[in-house]
């Protein structure tokens, strides 16, 4: 909440020194090495939130009721099946990610909700502004985690293959949220990681 | 190496909504942000005890640092299991050392804790309310949260966040908005946050103290913790 802030000049400014930022961790947050189950994930959220968000730019501004219309609906599906991964994995991938990924209590929910009512109203600047918030939450999360085999993520990809054009030695990928997302979280209590969440809500280590 | 404010700066980062510490790794994340925040004051005490300050005044500060400092280590173990009042006597010897600082000119460097509200201070929601309003509260609610939440702090800091909440979505849901673009976007996810916040919060409520029982079935070790 701090980065969202302090990264608009325009809510900084409204902030009046409010949302305080803490001082300079002597160490960066170390990346999220993922398993093949979030490779695949993380791979497909990049494509998808890239590419859903220039669909969208491309059908409200030729004004194309249709396929705004089912663009929305897969929106709403895109952001229920991240919710659906990020809440089975837990543990302290929950807890660094939950409030980029869950639903209506995270960055993608805002901005999928915005594209969506965007595109039912033809209002193009509220897609451009999801679409770009879109890009950049896709970059941002892939830019914290470590692709299975080593290597990045392409925040920039639009397809599967391209998220993992950077990638060193990655798992074979199918198109598509995992649905049966692994666990991440097997032995951890429900207690655990709540400071990780706090701590990683008020601010990206 | 880092100067004694760096290494105090991170401890404090590292203080924010409590300390936590686990047994098994995942994901490359380590172990847990006790044992940082542990090496940040145990740096700080080193370099204070080999530094030569003149200043009597200093010097005698030197000395409440290095108690409070002492009082933060013996503490952060603790802390990190959820004990609540240990988590409280890390935040006030904390905050302690940054009063210190905050006097002394000659102890510079050190950031201090997001400014808390006065006291009294009634937290309610506002129709009127600005988004730097808000963040007077924020600033409250995370200078509060220093060292963790818990049952001790929980029904202040709820308040505290459902204030927050309800004022954010009156600002982002009146006729009109106050917010446009990309600024729009960023003032929902920062609402849909606090949502997430007030969740994480009554966390804590539903596992203390009652809830606890069933986690106290695993060995202390064995426990990640809350703030």
């Amino acid at each position: 909440m701090i980065d969202i802030v302090q990264g608009d000049d325009n809510l900084a400014a409204l902030a009046h020194g409010g949302f305080a930022q803490f001082g300079e961790a002597l160490a960066p947050t170390p990346k999220y090495t993922d398993n093949a189950s979030q490779t695949s994930f993380w791979a497909n959220f990049i494509a998808l939130s890239n590419s859903l968000g220039q669909q969208a730019i491309t059908d409200v501004t030729n004004h194309d009721k249709a396929a705004s219309t089912a663009l929305a609906h897969e929106l709403l599906t895109f952001k229920a099946d991240v919710a659906a991964f990020d809440a089975a994995q837990g543990g302290i991938f929950g807890a660094r990610f939950d409030n980029e990924l869950l639903e209506d209590k995270s960055t993608v929910g805002a901005a999928v909700n915005i594209a969506v009512e965007g595109l039912r109203t033809g209002n193009v600047d509220m897609v451009k502004a999801a679409a770009e918030q879109l890009h950049a939450n896709a970059a941002d999360v892939g830019g914290n985690n470590i692709p299975l085999g080593g290597g990045t993520y392409n925040g920039d990809a639009l397809t599967v293959a391209e998220a993992l054009s950077t990638a060193t030695d990655p798992p074979a990928v199918t198109e598509g949220i995992p649905a049966v997302p692994a666990s991440a979280g097997d032995g951890h209590d429900h207690v655990a990681d709540l400071a990780q969440h706090f701590h990683q809500l008020w601010q990206h280590g | 190496m880092p100067t004694i404010s760096e290494s105090f700066n991170d401890a404090t980062r590292a203080l924010a909504g409590g300390l936590w510490q686990t047994a098994n790794e995942e994901g490359g994340q380590g172990l847990g942000s006790v044992n940082r925040y542990v090496e940040d004051l145990t740096a700080v005490q080193d370099q204070l005890n080999h530094n030569q300050f003149q200043d009597p005044i200093t010097v005698m500060n030197v000395q409440i640092i290095l108690a409070d400092i002492s009082t933060a280590l013996n503490n952060a173990p603790a802390a990190a299991n959820g004990d609540a009042l240990a988590e409280a006597a890390l935040r006030t010897a904390h905050l302690d050392v940054l009063n210190v600082v905050a006097n002394d000119d000659n102890l510079a460097g050190f950031l201090a804790a997001p400014a808390a509200l006065p006291d009294g201070t009634d937290v309610k929601f506002d129709p009127h309310a600005t988004f730097a309003d808000v963040g007077a509260i924020f600033n409250d609610f995370a200078n509060k949260s220093l060292g963790g939440i818990n049952a001790d702090n929980h029904d202040v800091l709820l308040n505290e966040a459902n204030v927050m909440f309800k004022d954010l979505e009156h600002m982002v849901n009146q006729t009109g908005g106050q917010f446009d673009g990309l600024t729009n976007v960023h003032a929902r996810a920062l609402l849909y946050q606090m949502d997430l916040e007030r969740d994480y919060i009554n966390g804590v409520a539903n596992n203390e103290p009652g809830g606890r029982g069933s986690n106290d079935k695993h060995p202390r070790h064995d426990r990640h913790r809350s703030g």
